[in-house]
């Protein structure tokens, strides 16, 4: 198993090497010179431009750019932005956000998307199981900004102006510590909830077909322990691929969301920084971001063997 | 050669014969309804399902609703929101009414009309996205799992770039720097970034029929590349290309409304649904009807792509039968 991660993070270094080249080429295309969009609307000094420039060698060929970056990547060192913070101290303001989001969102998405496929799947065909089927279908429809607004608008303010409970607070404030997450925590799972709980339903379906999960049956075991250890643990690989892959997209997704409940996370920065033409902050998180997607599907493969034991890595 | 194509068991997924043709784009033989008889075919069987199923019927019915939107607003409204004095900021956010159903936005524009006139962005990115997107990654994906070696492992590396990053972060980067946001723009750049998905489909398509018996008899026949690909690969590609990209359809007009809602999509003056509910979110908590009209005909219709393609998978799915 040793070999078979090792080989899987070389397998993964063409690829970062790929992704940061491809970010880092569409971000050095982005109109506008960071340099100038520093002052705003003040004239600046050609002096100090020339020095700034010459600082960050704005001023060599791009490839050699890409290759001073990527050398400094390989130690640890993202670079600093253009206002001369270190872009690691800024990742590391904003990530601890957006993980916990993610997070937060993740244990939505297991918790709620597997009981309703589960539920559905033992309802086969019965009026619970259209509930979730066309409600899922109703939300993946749903663009995830319209449910961040309208769950804000009756979570966030109506429940607490007309019923008085102050439960979800409208935007993030610290105060409100883990109660701040719930809301846009269930606004980013949203879409990738339904996709587990249909993936669920259609896993758990095939799986309960299956001869062994009719011999648990038959030995007299109780249907709870036939569906949580039989059916439920054969059902879960796909699913667990899903949430794998789905990671990365939830880091994604929080751009979104972040701006619509005023997270300070990596979205939120990242957003910002486009704006500000902040190069070495988008590259930075971009590449993070597409690091975690790697490593989150490199656990994902090693799960299957914790779910299926007949799995073995060569 | 002769090509069996008149075989009365339907075990034999011949596509070459889409029965009643009316399924998929007609029969590419040419022989399909010739003598009016019964085929049994994937494809027969498919459309004779697919018409008792009310899950395509109702998303048929609000796809063609959507693309007459799109083609002939004019049918639907009688103003035009590209007209001076179009908008009147006298009627700024007036509520719904009788003569206005969905009531007016900030500017005191009609929202019906806009939001009847904003289906033709979201169409065609729509279907520009989709096409591009097939046009490219089955080109593609079917080179690769035909030719193999060098030029399929590299390919599939490249695809594993796209897949790490992101559609919307993507997409954001790649808009911003281009900075034209129109239809066209907006398509390109989620087929430069959609085209992946297909590729794979298509390829691991061709890798599981390039070795079976039926391509090497027609090969032992004398079969050239070009028929064994276009008369055997094809035709069983296919269904899953088409399934997966009719829900795809739905997903990348949800993502150019993302994309137009972030501010780096689709640019005002032309009109586009994300746009609208970017103007309208401020004000979301005193005139709602502003962001919520657009939004659920945004949603209809994304929904009706992905239950058009629901209802093709299951009918298209042989294990279901």
């Amino acid at each position: 198993m040793g070999r078979y991660v090792v080989r899987r993070i070389i397998q993964a270094i063409p690829v970062i090497l790929g992704a940061t080249f491809l970010i880092y080429a569409l971000v050095f295309l982005l109109p506008g010179d960071p340099i100038t969009a520093l002052a705003g609307e003040k004239r600046q000094d050609p002096a100090v431009v020339q020095v700034l420039r010459d600082r960050y060698h704005l001023d060599d060929p791009f490839f050699i750019q890409y290759w001073d970056y990527l050398t400094g990547l390989f130690k640890g060192d993202f670079g600093e932005d253009y206002r001369g913070n270190q872009v690691v101290d800024v990742m590391q303001r904003a990530f601890p956000y957006t993980i916990n989001l993610a997070l937060v969102a993740l244990a939505i998405e297991m918790v709620v998307g597997v009981t309703a496929g589960v539920v559905a799947a033992l309802r086969r065909g019965r009026f619970i199981d259209n509930v979730v089927l066309i409600s899922t279908l109703m939300v993946i429809s749903i663009p995830v900004f319209v449910i961040g607004f309208v769950l804000q608008l009756l979570l966030g303010v109506k429940l607490n102006t007309d019923y008085g409970i102050d439960f979800f607070p409208v935007s993030f404030n610290e105060e409100a510590g883990f109660r701040s997450y719930l809301l846009p925590g269930y606004v980013l799972a949203s879409t990738s909830l339904a996709y587990v709980a249909r993936l669920t339903r259609t896993s758990l379906i095939e799986v309960m077909r299956a001869d062994y999960v009719r011999t648990a049956v038959a030995k007299g075991l109780s249907p709870l322990r036939v569906v949580v250890r039989h059916g439920l643990r054969n059902a879960l690989i796909p699913i667990v691929t899903f949430l794998g892959m789905d990671l990365g997209g939830l880091m994604g997704g929080a751009v979104i969301t972040e701006g619509i409940f005023n997270i300070p996370g990596v979205g939120h920065q990242l957003f910002q920084s486009v704006y500000l033409r902040e190069r070495t902050i988008v590259v930075g998180i971009v590449s993070a971001l597409v690091m975690v997607y790697l490593f989150a599907n490199l656990v994902v493969d090693l799960l299957y063997a914790v779910l299926d034991p007949r799995i073995r890595y060569e | 050669m002769s090509e069996p194509t008149k075989s009365e068991n339907a075990s034999g997924a011949i596509p070459g014969q889409r029965g009643s043709g009316k399924g998929g784009k007609g029969g590419r033989n040419g022989k399909g309804g010739k003598g009016g008889e019964r085929v049994a075919s994937l494809w027969s069987d498919a459309w004779a399902d697919l018409r008792r199923s009310p899950l395509f019927l109702i998303g048929a019915f609000l796809v063609v609703f959507m693309v007459l939107l799109a083609v002939v607003p004019q049918l639907f409204t009688d103003a035009d929101p590209r007209a001076g004095g179009f908008c009147n900021l006298a009627d700024s956010l007036k509520r719904p009414s009788g003569s206005h159903w969905f009531g007016f936005d900030v500017q005191g524009c009609d929202i019906y009309t806009r939001t009847v006139w904003g289906a033709r962005n979201s169409i065609i990115v729509g279907l520009v996205t989709t096409t591009l997107v097939v046009l490219v990654g089955g080109t593609m994906g079917l080179w690769a799992g035909w030719i193999g070696g060098f030029g399929d492992s590299l390919l599939s590396r490249v695809t594993e770039i796209f897949f790490a990053i992101p559609l919307l972060l993507g997409g954001m980067l790649i808009m911003s720097t281009w900075g034209k946001g129109n239809a066209w723009t907006v398509s390109a750049v989620m087929a430069v970034l959609g085209w992946p998905q297909i590729y794979r489909l298509m390829r691991s398509a061709v890798l599981a029929n390039k070795h079976n018996d039926y391509v090497v008899a027609a090969r032992a026949l004398g079969a050239g590349t070009g028929r064994i690909v276009s008369r055997h690969i094809l035709p069983n590609a296919v269904a899953p290309v088409i399934v997966v990209s009719t829900i795809n359809l739905g997903v990348y007009i949800g993502a150019e409304a993302a994309l137009s809602y972030l501010g780096i999509g689709i640019q005002s003056p032309a009109i586009s649904w994300g746009l609208m509910i970017s103007d309208a979110q401020s004000r979301f908590l005193n005139a709602p009807h502003v962001l919520l009209f657009p939004a659920v005909v945004l949603s209809i219709t994304v929904l009706a792509f992905i239950m058009l393609g629901d209802a093709v998978r299951d009918a298209l799915d042989p294990k279901l039968r």
